[in-house]
């Protein structure tokens, strides 16, 4: 196996040092990636697949900071106090530090999920973003707060039902509560949070962002999904592109993510410089 | 849990099998109880844990005195390797790997294995081959089946339910008390109605004798299982066994409710409790500490 | 009864979505979805958001059991109950 060259960093942020990883390429060309991992344990699944994404693309020259936001993974804080307004911060200030420690003029975005709506959301309000990779992004935050509150109550269904508890009310208690702290798998979603992301709206007014966005659609069809296909088009410089991938973000078990990986080389390559 | 730490916490690199696996290291900045932690992360799972158990666990027991370390195992996480080619085997070898690097780095002489599923397998497969590891805490053990694929995928088609429902069958149980585990058996009867996966390694993890890994394991074990994981009755009914075999006691504590990951704050932080009261009692702290 | 149309639909959706090695004409509408075809919680939730978008349907906090995902005749006729009422 060729040595990489990647090494933990820190990045300090709002009072708080988060944790990174740059991985770097053997022959730089002066370009970086920052890249935005997705919300809750759709991080965990996803983990070595961004892990992967990031040694490719440093392969392919581009160097890659991968950081956990603030009150997740190896980060400082905690997840119950977790707030978009820093973690969009935290966006920023892993851009800075990318641009910083590579020496990279031009630093784009790459984000997954819940990472690739607040990499869209950032880029609207920083037009210097070089370019934006977004996988599968929330592009509805409220449908996706709704789906999660489902995916509570599905699994505390499921889990009442093996351990033969057939009360589906005790369930739905055991699950989504709707109101104040909600405990989504084991993370606690604060209102205000599920309030934020549930205003996530990417479609709602015209894209200010004018850089080069891709938008990846992860699924057995060949035809992009029509929230991420408007999405791209609601961009100056959108493309959608619809690969053959399960969804990497919720798969348990070893996960081929190239693809996926494949795509988007493909169309970073097509960058300007 | 405070947000001001009182240890430290630092991620490094270190060695196994020529290979590099990336870890967090937590230090006590106050006086140091005399064993550490090491975490085993889950088969799917990084270093961080389900729902960030271990990041939550290794920080509450830093503040408490322990070192700690949570460590990616080769092939998952940033470590380097093949994620096709992990296996039991060379999971084991990484942990001890971990063991060997956090004694030396801190100058702790004694270990504590904490796995997570898959990790209580490494645990396991591990606790014996190194003397300093004198305590395990295993969540969520599966009965170990040295198939790693077959058994994973066999779970997920809940074949599981059929492979319990042969473990209560009488003749099933004098196969396991007459002698060792047999692993290949386990295999077979996974393997039917079910496609097989073959992965590279695996036979390696068949010719470890787990049996003999468990069963001699002269330290002390702490089993922690959700009341309704369906793979609790006969993972208890039989490690059950096995602790009578060794002629021991060990450990084991239920959380009523729970599923296999632990996945609510009440069984998260019950799980958590309890390894860390359990542990505390087995490295008590120096002068003026708990016990 | 629900139509065969509808519940080779359902098939073919639980196939994509899931990614299953599978073919859906030989899916029974009878068989067991958890047991025989690796259905998980996060499964059940895939199948939950395939039939809102395939179908057009909703599903309410009440319609949550295990015994609706049980079977594809079991999907077929809640697909079926929940478009008359709309």
């Amino acid at each position: 196996m060729s040595a990489l060259d990647e090494r933990p960093v820190t990045i300090n942020s709002g009072g708080a040092r988060l944790h990174a990883v740059l991985h770097l390429p053997t022959e730089p060309r002066g370009r970086a990636l920052a890249f935005c991992h997705p919300f809750a344990e759709e991080k965990k699944c996803a983990h070595r697949s961004m892990v992967d994404a990031a040694r490719a693309c440093a392969e392919a020259g581009w160097a890659v900071l991968r950081f956990d936001l603030r009150g997740c993974g190896d980060s400082p804080g905690r997840f119950v106090a977790a707030d978009l307004d820093d973690w969009r911060a935290d966006v920023v200030a892993a851009m800075d530090a990318a641009a910083r420690e590579t020496g990279s003029e031009r630093v784009g975005l790459l984000g997954l999920r819940l990472g690739a709506a607040l990499a869209a959301q950032v880029a609207e309000e920083h037009p210097e973003v070089a370019c934006l990779a977004l996988w599968e992004p929330i592009v509805d935050g409220g449908r996706y707060i709704q789906q999660n509150l489902r995916r509570s109550m599905i699994k505390a269904m499921v889990t009442a039902h093996e351990g033969g508890e057939e009360d589906a009310g005790a369930a739905r208690a055991a699950g989504a509560l709707g109101e104040g702290t909600v405990d989504f798998d084991g993370y606690q979603v604060s209102e205000r949070l599920r309030e934020q992301i549930g205003a996530i709206d990417l479609l709602a007014q015209p894209r200010a962002y004018a850089g080069p966005v891709l938008v990846v659609n992860l699924t057995a069809r060949e035809e992009v999904a029509g929230p991420l296909a408007e999405l791209a088009s609601a961009y100056a410089r959108g493309q959608a592109v619809a690969v053959r991938q399960e969804p990497l973000w919720q798969r348990i078990g070893v996960i081929d993510a190239s693809p996926t990986i494949e795509a988007t080389l493909t169309w970073l390559e097509q960058r300007d410089d | 849990m405070t947000e001001t730490l009182t240890a430290t916490e630092r991620h490094l690199f270190f060695p196994s099998a020529g290979l590099r696996v990336l870890g967090v290291l937590h230090t006590p900045t106050g006086p140091v109880r005399p064993g550490a932690l090491i975490f085993l992360h889950g088969w799917a799972g990084y270093r961080i844990g389900p729902h960030q158990m271990f990041t939550k666990l290794a920080r509450q027991a830093a503040e408490a005195g322990f070192p700690c370390l949570r460590f990616d195992f080769r092939g998952r996480g940033d470590s380097e390797g093949i994620a096709e080619q992990t296996t039991l085997s060379t999971m084991i070898e990484d942990a001890q790997a971990a063991v060997a690097m956090v004694c030396a780095e801190t100058g702790v002489e004694r270990a504590a294995l904490i796995g997570d599923c898959s990790g209580s397998e490494v645990a396991i497969g591990a606790g014996l081959l190194d003397e300093r590891i004198d305590s395990l805490v295993l969540w969520s053990a599966p009965i170990v089946a040295g198939d790693r694929a077959q058994a994973d995928a066999a779970k997920r088609r809940g074949i599981y339910r059929t492979y319990l429902g042969k473990l209560f069958r009488r003749e099933t149980w004098a196969k396991l008390l007459g002698g060792r585990l047999q692993p290949e058996m386990i295999a077979q009867a996974l393997r039917s109605g079910g496609k097989g996966a073959g992965e590279e390694g695996a036979t390696s993890d068949r010719e470890i004798d787990w049996y003999r890994r468990y069963v001699d394991f002269p330290g002390e074990v702490l089993h922690i299982y959700g009341g309704n994981d369906p793979l609790t009755p006969s993972a208890l009914a039989h490690y059950d066994e096995l602790a009578r075999e060794a002629g021991r006691t060990f450990d084991t504590h239920t959380v009523e409710g729970a599923n296999h990951a632990f996945y609510s704050l009440g069984w998260e932080t019950e799980v958590m409790d309890v390894t860390l009261q359990w542990l505390a009692r087995r490295y008590p702290a120096g002068d003026g500490g708990d016990g | 009864m629900a139509d065969a149309q509808l519940k080779q639909e359902i098939k073919e959706m639980i196939v994509e979505r899931l990614f299953l090695d599978a073919d859906p004409a030989q899916m029974g509408d009878d068989e067991n979805l958890m047991e025989n075809y690796e259905i998980d919680s996060v499964n059940l939730f895939e199948i939950v958001v395939g039939m809102e978008e395939q179908f057009g349907i909703s599903f309410e906090d009440d319609d949550f059991s295990v015994d609706l995902f049980a079977t594809v005749d079991s999907l077929a006729d809640f697909v079926e109950r929940k478009q008359a009422e709309a």
